[in-house]
């Protein structure tokens, strides 16, 4: 059976995002910890800083968390089948 | 302060108690327990990354450069993100290969060649041992502190000291050393390293809520005190560290989280599920952010409390101790004791095993006079985990003071950074080859000793200083920290030039020469060892029986009688043949044969590690000329009914690979495709039902109409 070009394309396309996912996330990362740097981290107060790498960790760790989840579903379903 | 004997009485209690507590793990493990089963054991195990240095230094780096710290927790936290494909594969490759550490893995990887193994020994060895006196450094201090109060560099307690280290050394014999088989896991250390992360952060976390909330009125409140504070404020800013210098910290602890030879163990060789993999990395994560989260608070309050930066790394036993927190200090003491304690203990038995097996055994077998202390590998493990936890005592007691320890904890991350192109390589570019990773390897390591190392020496006054402003004979191209003239900060120039170097010739080094067919084999079975790709028959028991399983089994136990004793050899040649579920008095096939060998390397691999077995068995052939001239006869008959060459054997196997490939990708299409049809299906179907019972109904009142018209029609006549 020919499995129309438009669905082989979209998954091929989803493929991709979910490979590129990954790389997004690191360099975004990487942008967020040196943000306080971009901006100057001198002329702000003592606490932004601290606030500020605590929640981008908190974000990351939420992340981490999803796929988790997401790898844990992954698998039961493989060993469903 | 408490008193010492106290201290001391209570300490002994402490490893007492962990002595019991690995004991009757390790019983109940062996009775069919599964009590290290789980992600949340396999994620307290992994942070043994936190070690003494974060426990008391995290403070003292957060008073001197503020938010510096954070990029050593942050930075593999963001790593996590690729770690489960790349620590999967690390792991079946672990079970496959029987690797016993980080210097076997890349050995094994590329060719298991001795050479490689050694290179990746002295690294770790030479890298970590300073690291180790950092920690026993900060064990003394912190005891020092809290029994007389008086807080020094240079704080010593003589005997108490040695005795600390006695029971660290003991402790990792008993749990560590007690078997020659270093691929077997280790439940009882296991399981006191996760308590030890348990204690660790308890302790951290009642020393920080202690500072946060009962000397001040919570994070808000020390802010604004330091806010209030224009001297303060303009030391902190001061202080906050360069853009370069907070990266460099970024991709070292990146890179440190896997490589460092603790990590390695815990993370790959310890693993007793790769499904523990996925929970344990935000385990460790949250883990991560715990532990650091009252750093700054802590930092802050010390140093507005009038104390300088200097004494930052003990602001954590000195603020419960000195507002009369007694029974806090003892914990703080503790969750210290325990967080240099682990470290050494795991990093001193892999470096012990690595030494023992790519550094020392390589010599023993050349040497003819050391041949027969093969025999006694066992002792000569327990021999050099003493010495080499010796060496980082005597160098803590003779440089404790200089410049050297307070930068060694990033410099030993710098030296296993080395190992990143080599393993990663080695993992998903099946071209890096035995050449590439010698040359990178050896020249990363060359360039850190120079830019690292030798700066170091310099300012604890070893060379004359002036080699580091102006270089070594006046070549300004050639400072130390300043490598060919770049303006970053001498850390930062550490990672850019010597991963410049290593990434560099390892690279140039695969490209520009050829790997051996092994090698090859090797190599595609690293890169591709998550698709189960098979060279050799699937049926080793095909083939005639022609091979004398006894003479065979006599070969093997002549190997092993170097290594093992007699009860030993006899139980593991046993286990060899019972593994090709042949008795010992019938005749064998070739294809058995093969698998034989391969049975016999791996399980002396796991003893000696991978290298030293292999060249073990080169030394005494299982094959003799006949079997080899078979051998060659099967290969070329497998190639012969391809029709193919060699080099075009290799390319059909890629080209069904890259099939394989193409063929499950268009499984899940049309699996999807099928579940869309079928929903397709379904839902016409209903509507065909809705339509059937719309019809049916409609038939039924025409009837009942057609009746009372009739009815009707009756009534009107």
């Amino acid at each position: 059976m020919n499995i129309p070009d438009n669905k082989r394309l979209k998954k091929l396309l989803a493929a991709q995002k979910s490979v590129e996912a990954k790389y997004f996330i690191f360099f975004f990362g990487i942008f967020l910890l040196s943000w306080p740097f971009i901006i100057s981290i001198g002329s702000k107060p003592q606490s932004f800083p601290f606030y500020f790498y605590f929640f981008v960790w908190a974000v990351i760790l939420f992340l981490l968390l999803l796929a988790s989840h997401a790898g844990d579903k992954d698998e039961d379903n493989k060993e469903n089948d | 302060m408490i008193n010492q004997l106290l201290v001391i009485e209570l300490t002994v209690l402490y490893f007492i108690t962990l002595f019991v507590i690995g004991y009757v793990v390790e019983r109940k493990i062996s009775q069919g327990k599964k009590w290290l089963d789980n992600p949340l054991i396999y994620a307290l195990a992994l942070a043994i990354y936190c070690t003494a240095w974060t426990y008391y230094g995290n403070v003292g780096l957060a008073a001197s450069s503020s938010m510096l710290f954070v990029a050593v927790y942050i930075g593999p936290s963001l790593f996590f993100i690729f770690w489960w494909s790349m620590l999967r594969k690390l792991v079946r490759i672990r079970h496959e290969h029987n690797i016993t550490s980080i210097a076997d893995f890349i050995s094994a990887r590329y060719g298991k060649s001795t050479t490689v193994a050694a290179i990746a020994a002295t690294i770790a060895f030479i890298g970590v041992v300073p690291y180790l006196s950092l920690q026993l450094k900060a064990i003394f201090n912190s005891f020092a502190f809290i029994t007389s109060g008086y807080y020094s560099t240079s704080s010593s307690t003589g005997q108490i000291d040695l005795i600390i280290l006695i029971a660290i050394i003991l402790f990792a014999i008993v749990f560590g050393f007690r078997r020659l088989d270093q691929s077997e896991k280790h439940p009882g250390l296991v399981m006191v390293i996760a308590i030890q992360s348990i204690i660790k952060l308890v302790a951290f976390l009642a020393a920080g809520i202690f500072v946060v909330y009962f000397l001040n009125d919570g994070f808000g409140d020390i802010f604004a005190q330091v806010a209030a504070n224009p001297l303060l404020l303009e030391t902190q800013r001061a202080n906050n560290p360069t853009y370069s210098l907070f990266m460099a910290y970024l991709i070292l602890s990146m890179s440190a989280i896997i490589f460092l030879p603790r990590q390695f163990h815990m993370a790959v060789v310890e693993n007793t599920d790769e499904k523990h993999i996925r929970p344990a990395l935000w385990i460790l994560s949250l883990y991560f952010i715990l532990i650091t989260i009252f750093v700054v608070p802590i930092a802050l309050t010390g140093l507005l409390e009038g104390h300088g930066a200097a004494m930052g790394d003990i602001f954590i036993l000195l603020l419960p101790l000195k507002h009369g927190a007694i029974w806090l200090s003892f914990l703080v003491f503790l969750g210290g004791l325990a967080a240099g304690t682990s470290m050494i203990m795991i990093s001193g038995m892999t470096i012990a095993t690595m030494v023992s097996n790519h550094l020392v055994l390589p010599l023993i077998d050349k040497v003819k006079i050391f041949n027969s202390l093969r025999k006694h590998l066992l002792l000569l493990r327990w021999i050099l985990i003493t010495l080499i936890l010796f060496i980082a005592y005597v160098f803590e007691v003779k440089i404790g003071t200089s410049y050297m320890l307070i930068k060694i904890g990033m410099i030993s991350f710098a030296a296993v950074l080395q190992f990143a192109p080599a393993i990663i390589g080695g993992l998903y570019w099946p071209r890096g080859n035995k050449i590439g990773a010698i040359l990178g390897l050896a020249s990363g390591f060359a360039v850190w000793g120079y830019t690292s190392l030798f700066p170091a020496f310099i300012k604890s006054g070893w060379f004359t200083a002036s080699i580091l402003t102006d270089g070594p004979f006046g070549i300004r191209a050639l400072r130390p920290e300043h490598l060919f003239g770049a303006n970053i900060d001498p850390l930062a120039s550490i990672v850019l030039f010597t991963m410049l170097f290593n990434l560099g010739f390892y690279v140039i080094g695969s490209l520009l020469t050829e790997q051996s067919a092994e090698e090859k084999r090797i190599a595609y079975n690293f890169c591709n060892i998550l698709k189960k790709v098979k060279f050799v028959s699937e049926n080793p028991s095909s083939g005639e029986r022609l091979i004398d399983a006894q003479k065979k089994l006599k070969i093997i136990n002549l190997i092993f009688s170097k290594y093992f004793n007699a009860a030993d050899t006899e139980r593991l040649t046993n286990d060899c043949l019972a593994s090709i579920k042949q008795g010992s008095k019938e005749k064998i096939s070739i294809h058995q044969l093969i698998e034989l060998q391969n049975i016999a390397e791996k399980t002396l691999a796991s003893s000696i590690g991978a290298a030293a077995a292999m060249e073990a068995f080169i030394k005494n052939s299982l094959f003799d000329k006949t079997e080899n001239e078979q051998l060659t006869q099967i290969y070329s008959q497998m190639a012969a009914d391809l029709k193919l060459s060699p080099k075009e054997l290799s390319q059909k196997i890629n080209y069904y690979v890259e099939k394989d490939q193409l063929l499950r990708k268009q499984q899940d299409e049309l699996e999807s495709l099928v579940k869309n049809r079928t929903k397709e299906l379904e839902e016409t179907n209903a509507e065909l039902k809705r339509f059937n019972d719309l019809s049916i109904g409609r038939e039924l009142k025409m009837v009942e109409l057609k009746e009372r018209i009739r009815q009707l029609e009756s009534k009107t006549v």
